[in-house]
């Protein structure tokens, strides 16, 4: 089944001094939600609500009639304020409302209070494939029959403490730590449609020879002329193969769990002013890999 | 369409240490509420709490695990998909592809907390190792490793309805023709995190809850880990298993209403239940049981009454809820519950809804009190609703 993308929305990060992480500005959303309704929301809340409704907006639909949300670690901020209430008051008399927000599923079911779409709405949270796993669920939607179109995104957000542990790890080596999110309106209709999604695969090998072997197959299986296709690339490994031009996101981005869904936002753009393919390749810290590959309609 | 066949499956919970034991303990209505042994809380003490009567080394040993495995989340899905995978013969390099789905809602929490702690005092300090594993991918990236179902790996988090939807996702991938064998379920341990969480919200029972009782007063959190194999009928002509149930049909709709209250109609459990009625192509009368998501709280157990006699009107099936012998056991509860309707299907038999004395006087739901048993059961409905306003129905099929 053909499945192509009719709207966008995407919140990207700003680096406000050389050296540090990607941040997001704070986000306005007062356009979509009374500020005495979303005073409580914290920034990823907020981010997904922007991403999510801008391509909406973007492809004419008030209502979707299903929402998938891919994020790697969900509301981090809230997660974050809820556990240092509980230390701070000795588990005594806490506010319940970071605890409410820090569930994962917050982002999806906002949009779904927000737009009245009362179908479908599932959460993705596996590392760097969160996204990946929510759009290949949305595709099993379709072929499933249920559905005319899908709201499907990906998204995180950081927090200083974020940064702080994962310097420590080790994280982010080659790539500062960034947040923010994009959102999508797939369907099947191809009239008016940014792209198509010709190909999608997850890969959960992670041996190198396996991986780039994988990568091979997948081009060769959808027959892609890279000389003249853009990779858009997150991964650490060289493929060999010659391209028209590579792209790595993760310089305007940073690096974090879903940052793959900047990344096919890019690539749309990159398809909007002309360029006939693109071919994304994500793999966070060299874990599991995804394959994805776009084309004009 | 291709059909989705459980041919096997696995469980932990506070009343059992796998799946016979935890039928034996359905069968006598035992109870897993206890104080807690493994969670530091001063506030995890003064509730009664569902929890798993093994260690972390003992879960590792029964699960055959290295150290690798770090947090309880992980540790209780290693010993629930390692019975699923060993009863349906998966095995390394068998031929048959396989995938893996994990539904959980907090992953690593209690190894996070205990790095907080030291972490929140000093920003150096806090062992690395409790908090490498926070991520709720953790647990399936393992666990995929260890049983053998590393085709296809993911993790959902869809608050309490997290486990059921594997299953959905885990019967599409099927169908779709993605892997030949999917293990879906789910795993959640008890934490500080959550349990003061439920506590802000005022939704815990300080005694033994009562499900489905007009005099409710809240739930018991528990832990556990449940997981089923599904096959099609083209893999079960390749590994020679005997299904246990069918998965016969599947439905999950967000509420649109509230972040964590359901509406007073039980609008997302009536669209939950009938879209699940419909994708199986089954009739209200079709049904033997519904195993009901039922908490004790008073909001589920208001509006979900509501919304099942909405969709059954006077001839609603024999209803339970499990909550009362388990506890609520959060993004496992959904696994939990698919596991025990199957067992029902495959033993003919109607766990009793522990706790309940008298209907809620807006609904007039009855559901069974003691256990019914010797009883032909062919088709079970299990209802779990999560935060977010997610609802999903599962309906099994002898």
């Amino acid at each position: 089944m053909s499945l192509y993308i009719s709207g966008k929305g995407a919140v990207y990060p700003e680096k406000n001094e050389p050296g540090t992480e990607f941040r997001c500005s704070k986000p306005d959303i007062k356009e979509f939600m009374h500020p005495k309704e979303s005073r409580r929301l914290s920034r990823i809340i907020k981010n997904g609500i922007l991403a999510g409704m801008k391509a909406l907006k973007h492809a004419g639909i008030q209502k979707p009639e299903a929402i998938i949300t891919g994020t790697g670690l969900g509301c981090l901020s809230d997660t974050v304020k809820f556990m240092n209430s509980l230390l701070k008051f000795n588990e005594e008399n806490l506010n319940p409302a970071p605890f409410i927000y820090s569930t994962h599923n917050t982002v999806g079911g906002q949009l779904s209070i927000l737009t009245g779409s009362k179908g479908y709405n599932s959460t993705f949270v596996h590392r760097g494939l969160s996204f990946e796993s929510a759009l290949k669920d949305a595709m099993l939607l379709f072929e499933d029959g249920d559905v005319s179109n899908v709201l499907v995104g990906g998204i995180d957000e950081l927090t200083d403490e974020y940064v702080k542990i994962t310097k420590r790890m080790g994280f982010h080596k080659d790539h500062y730590p960034g947040e923010g999110g994009a959102f999508f309106v797939i369907g099947k209709e191809s009239e008016n449609a940014l792209a198509r999604i010709a190909d999608l695969k997850l890969f959960f090998k992670r041996e190198k020879e396996e991986v780039l072997k994988a990568f091979n197959d997948f081009v060769d299986k959808n027959q892609i002329d890279t000389e003249n296709s853009v990779l858009v690339s997150l991964s650490p490994y060289d493929s060999g193969l010659k391209w028209e031009k590579t792209v790595d996101p993760r310089e305007k981005t940073g690096e974090f769990m879903t940052a793959s869904a900047l990344a096919m936002d890019e690539a749309l753009n990159m398809i909007e002013s002309g360029t006939e393919s693109v071919v994304m390749w994500n793999s966070f810290l060299n874990m599991e890999n995804s394959f994805m590959f776009l084309k004009n309609v | 369409m291709k059909r989705i066949y459980i041919t096997s499956i696995g469980i932990v919970s506070s009343i059992g240490n796998n799946v016979e034991e935890n039928v034996e303990s359905l069968l006598l209505g035992k109870r897993g509420q206890g104080i807690t042994e493994f969670v530091d809380s001063d506030l995890a003490r003064a509730f009664p709490l569902c929890e798993v009567k093994l260690s972390n080394d003992e879960l590792a040993k029964r699960a055959g695990v290295s150290k690798d495995f770090i947090t309880r989340c992980s540790l209780l899905a290693a010993v629930a998909a390692k019975e699923a995978a060993d009863g349906a013969k998966i095995k390394k390099d068998d031929g048959i592809s396989t995938g893996l789905i994990v539904g959980t809602t907090v992953g690593g929490m209690d190894r996070s907390e205990l790095f907080y702690r030291e972490f929140s005092k000093d920003s150096s300090t806090g062992d690395l190792n409790d908090i490498k594993c926070h991520d709720c991918g953790d647990t399936a990236a393992k666990v995929a490793k260890l049983v053998n179902a590393e085709d296809f790996v993911t993790t959902i988090s869809t608050a309490c309805s997290s486990s059921a939807n594997s299953f959905i996702t885990g019967a599409r991938l099927l169908r779709a023709g993605d892997v030949e064998r999917m293990v879906v379920g789910g795993s959640d341990a008890l934490t500080f995190f959550t349990a003061n969480g439920f506590n802000s919200l005022r939704i815990l029972d300080s005694d033994l809850c009562k499900p489905f009782d007009e005099n409710r007063k809240g739930l018991n959190l528990g832990e556990a880990a449940a997981f089923a194999v599904l096959e099609t009928e083209e893999t079960i002509k390749k590994t020679g298993n005997k299904p246990i149930c069918e998965l016969k049909g599947y439905h999950n709709c967000a509420e649109a209403y509230h972040q964590t209250a359901s509406s007073p109609e039980g609008d997302g459990a009536y669209c939950a239940m009938t879209g699940a009625l419909k994708k199986a192509g089954l009739k209200n009368e079709d049904l033997s049981y519904i195993n009901a998501h039922g908490t004790g709280t008073g909001n589920n157990d208001m509006s979900e009454s509501i919304a099942i006699k909405r969709v059954f009107g006077e001839n609603v099936p024999q209803t339970s809820s499990t909550k009362g012998l388990t506890g609520h056991t959060l993004g496992a509860s959904g696994a939990v519950e698919a596991v025990f309707s199957a067992l029902a299907i495959r033993d003919g038999f109607i766990p009793g809804s522990a706790g309940f004395e008298k209907s809620i006087p807006e609904s007039g739901l009855m559901p069974v009190r003691e256990l019914i048993s010797n009883r032909e059961i062919i088709t079970v409905m299990s209802n779990s609703f999560g935060f977010g306003g997610n609802n999903t129905s599962l309906i099994f099929s002898r």
